[in-house]
């Protein structure tokens, strides 16, 4: 085997060891890469924005510790900006280990803006069921949550006063990375309740909500890393999305070189081949 | 159409009813239309509300008085919800001063929160399936009548023979994975559909079929399709439960699981049939690195690039559906797929007309009519 | 036989009715019934966890006594971590015990982004096998794939960006990706959804009918 011959069947190994390197040597700088912020996440942005000042936002949080890496600092994002703004934030999970992830990120926001439980922020906790557990909220929150994560009567809590039903809520922003999570809030609390929603997805599975998008179904969407960066610099805040750009950014990079490659040894080894057979 | 017809008639009102009555107020309490009950729509417009003086709504329930508003517009609009659809409310608008003190006050009449008995905004949904409905047991009923049907080739399906056989003649096993979702996902039924002619043929070839599931439910409906599958085979005798088998719910515990089998028993055939979300590539690229035939299908738009590059044959979208009917050749099934066609052709005709007027006669708010119908 | 075959049938056209009437009479009672069958589901779907589990011990056990001799300590793995985590949630406290904490934050968080990262990986050894310039829709979706992955990280906004400001504005990365993004890819996603839903509906029908029998065990 020659080497162009090698160079076109790559040892799978050596494609994953140089990504390795492309991935990692960044991180170990944490250089910060801002990126504009698209349309398609301002509106989401423009959305929490235009809501007048204590607006009740429900965070619901689809997704577990695997996709963390991507959806976690929209999460966090989304966060900040609702206490940039003062809004009263209700979260939950469609995915059992997405209150958990919920309560990592006000563990350190609460104390930091003098966030009081129960009157700024609610933690529902998880409850199975998926598209119908939403459903059932829209008949009324107690009905599926008659307590929060920590086991308090929702009725006890100051923020649930005049919070009765999924009407009542001014936003649904979801973070998903599957099912259950954004289509099932689309379909119920957009279409059926008329409570806008906005969110983000993985980077893998954004291309698929654009017609939700389109159809003005989705109010805004953060597609992967990149579009937590983009909220990130709307919000003006340095995040761990924008430190993880120019990882992607180099991955990128790598992918196209080796798709180059690839392309190049191929056309070359056409090409001899071509010439061998016209002699 | 009859909605548009309403909007524009409702529009058309408003500004006259308001002039109509300049200089007094008005106050109208009236039941949301189509809903559930429970809910009244409030509006009010106080013309010369005094600066000092704001607005305060109250509702009245049998005895029981509360307020449910203050306000310092003198114009708005309120949404009263969560009320019971069978009682009688009538509200009352009072315009106090910071002290307390009511200057004036409007009562609205009694109105019941009533329920509808049909939600006319979903009219052309219900059209839409009636159509459906009608056309595809059409064609069932046509082909039980002898009429024939032919169905065009699928590779993907063709290929499920060589891809048994093929691991059949190398003594390897053949993996099914049906999806990562439950049995209320229709994806998932569709791949546990195909699993059972992917079993008639395992049965009949002596193949060993290797089905880990993620939902348990799954697993229950797997055992009893494939076991019927080995006993019209005539092969009850091969058919052993944990053929079919939990590994955990956990999406990427699931990967993990699949993806170590793969590694170790190194099938010759995989079959991914159902619904996936991310681990798509995962499963796919370590079904190619052991150099098995991989034939795959899902609904997800977005991980069909990924079983398109790394797998042999793909099943996209719909093809998924058909799946049953194409291998099981049954003429009742070929029926339902030709109702179902037809749908496609209906709707493809109905998007290019709706396209087409909409450029051309933006005014006549054809989109209008398919938005908000839940 | 009855039981097997047309009471299930019975069920499913029951409930598919309620369903559909649920969706279009917005009737309290209505939505009463369609709540109640679906909490039906979810109480079911809790007790099958217990099956499955009960069917994961019961496999790996067999495997792990009987099965190949190199896959045994996997199977060991796979018991001692599933019984591992039932006595570090009971005996530890609960979900929010210390016990349980450890094993979600220490072992269970690293070991799924772990598995979810090689995605990574995956997308450059699918890349660099898949996209090759072989026909002339292969070179059509090379070069899109081109654009939208340059167009995607801050890269493509440098290698382009000149053009900003310049009548050549429409062939900034950036722009031209979020183009093919919304345009030309939600077509395409439009189409296969639009199939895949009339699939879904057909398959629901089917279903509904009792024409489709095969997820009962035949036909």
């Amino acid at each position: 085997m020659t080497f162009l011959e090698k160079l076109d069947r790559l040892d799978r190994r050596i494609i994953f060891l140089i990504i390795g390197i492309a991935v990692f040597t960044p991180l170990l700088f944490k250089v910060p890469v801002k990126v504009p912020g698209s349309p398609i996440v301002q509106s989401i942005y423009e959305g929490i924005e235009a809501l007048p000042e204590g607006s009740i936002i429900l965070l619901s949080f689809d997704y577990d510790p695997s996709t963390l890496a991507e959806l976690q600092p929209m999460s966090e994002a989304v966060v900040y900006h609702c206490v940039q703004k003062k809004h009263k934030m209700v979260f939950m999970g469609l995915w059992p280990q997405g209150p958990k992830l919920a309560q990592g990120i006000m563990d350190d926001v609460g104390p930091r803006n003098n966030l009081e439980y129960g009157v700024d922020y609610v933690n529902l906790g998880y409850k199975t069921g998926g598209l119908v557990l939403i459903s059932s909220m829209g008949s009324a929150i107690t009905d599926p949550f008659p307590t929060d994560t920590y086991g308090a009567s929702l009725s006890t809590l100051p923020l649930f006063k005049d919070l009765k039903t999924l009407r009542d809520f001014d936003y649904v922003v979801s973070m998903s990375a599957g099912d259950p999570g954004i289509k099932h809030w689309v379909m119920i609390a957009q279409d059926r309740f008329k409570v806008p929603v906005g969110g983000g997805v993985t980077a893998v599975s954004a291309p698929a909500f654009y017609a939700y998008y389109n159809s003005g179904q989705l109010q805004g969407l953060m597609g992967g890393l990149r579009g937590a960066a983009e909220y990130e610099t709307l919000i003006d805040v340095s995040g761990s999305a924008s430190l993880g750009m120019s990882a992607q950014n180099w991955a990128h990079l790598m992918i196209i070189l080796f798709i180059i490659i690839g392309n190049t040894t191929m056309l070359i080894l056409k090409r001899r081949k071509e010439k061998s057979r016209g002699r | 159409m009859k909605r548009l017809l309403v909007i524009l008639l409702f529009l058309s009102v408003i500004p006259f009813s308001l002039q109509a009555q300049e200089g007094e107020a008005i106050f109208i309490a009236e039941d949301v239309k189509y809903d559930s009950g429970g809910s009244i729509n409030l509006i009010w417009t106080v013309p010369d509300l005094e600066q000092n003086l704001i607005l305060e709504i109250f509702r009245v329930f049998g005895e029981t008085e509360g307020k449910i508003i203050q306000t310092p517009d003198a114009s708005g609009r309120f949404t009263d919800r969560n009320l019971d659809y069978k009682g009688s409310y009538y509200y009352v608008l009072r315009a106090v001063n910071p002290e307390g003190e009511i200057f004036q006050e409007w009562t609205t009449e009694t109105i019941i929160p009533a329920a509808a008995w049909f939600d006319w905004s979903k009219l052309i949904v219900l059209i839409a399936l009636v159509i459906i409905f009608a056309l595809i047991t059409h064609y069932i009923k046509a082909a039980k009548r002898g009429v024939e049907f032919t169905i065009r080739k699928i590779p993907a399906l063709e290929s499920v023979d060589e891809a048994i056989g093929r691991a059949t003649e190398m003594g390897k096993p053949i993996l099914f994975v049906p999806g990562i979702m439950d049995i209320d996902d229709v994806q998932t039924v569709a791949g546990i559909i195909i699993l059972g002619e992917v079993a008639s043929k395992t049965a009949a070839y002596d193949a060993i079929l290797n089905v880990p599931v993620s939902r348990s439910m799954v697993m229950s409906t797997a055992r009893e399709t494939v076991k019927e599958s080995y006993l019209k085979a005539g092969r009850p005798d091969a058919f052993n439960e944990n053929m079919i088998h939990y590994l955990t719910d956990d999406q990427f515990g699931y990967v993990s699981g699949v993806d170590g089998i793969m590694a170790r028993e190194k099938p010759a055939a995989i079959f991914m049939l159902g619904t996936f979300y991310a681990e798509s590539l995962i499963l796919a690229e370590t079904g190619n690195s052991i150099g098995a035939i991989q034939i795959a299908g899902t609904a997800m738009p977005s991980q069909l690039p990924f079983f398109i590059a790394a797998c042999d044959y793909t099943l996209i979208g719909e093809e998924l559906y058909a799946a049953s009917a194409y291998l099981s050749h049954q003429p009742h099934m070929l029926g339902a797929l030709k109702g179902q066609d037809m749908a496609k052709l209906l709707i493809m005709v109905i998007l290019i007309i709706g396209t087409i007027l909409t450029l051309l006669f933006p005014e006549l708010g054809i989109v209008e009519l398919f938005a908000n119908i839940g | 036989m009855f039981w097997k075959r047309q009471f299930p049938i019975l069920i499913t056209a029951f409930v598919a009715f309620v369903m559909i009437a649920a969706f279009f009479i917005p009737k309290p009672n209505i939505a009463v019934a369609r709540d109640n069958l679906q909490q039906w589901f979810l109480i079911v779907v809790t007790f099958t966890m217990v099956l499955g589990l009960l069917n994961l011990l019961l496999v790996s056990y067999q495997k792990a006594r009987r099965g190949r001799k190199e896959d045994r300590f996997y199977q060991w793995v796979t018991i001692a971590g599933l019984l591992g985590t039932i006595i570090a949630g009971f005996l530890g406290g609960g979900i929010d015990g210390p016990a349980f904490d450890f094993i979600f934050e220490h072992i269970y968080k690293p070991l799924s982004a772990t598995i979810f990262s090689l995605l990574a990986f995956y997308v450059a050894s699918a890349s660099f096998r898949a996209f090759r310039a072989k026909s002339v829709m292969a070179t059509i979706l090379l070069i899109t794939a081109f654009i939208v992955m340059l167009g995607r990280v801050p890269l493509g906004e440098w290698v382009s960006g000149w053009l900003v400001g310049t009548k050549f504005e429409f062939l900034y990365l950036p722009t031209i990706t979020d183009w093919i993004m919304e345009v030309m890819n939600m077509a395409g996603q439009r189409a296969v959804l639009m199939g895949a839903a009339l699939g879904l509906i057909a398959t629901g029908i089917k279903i509904i009918l009792g024409i489709e029998r095969s997820y009962l065990g035949g036909e």
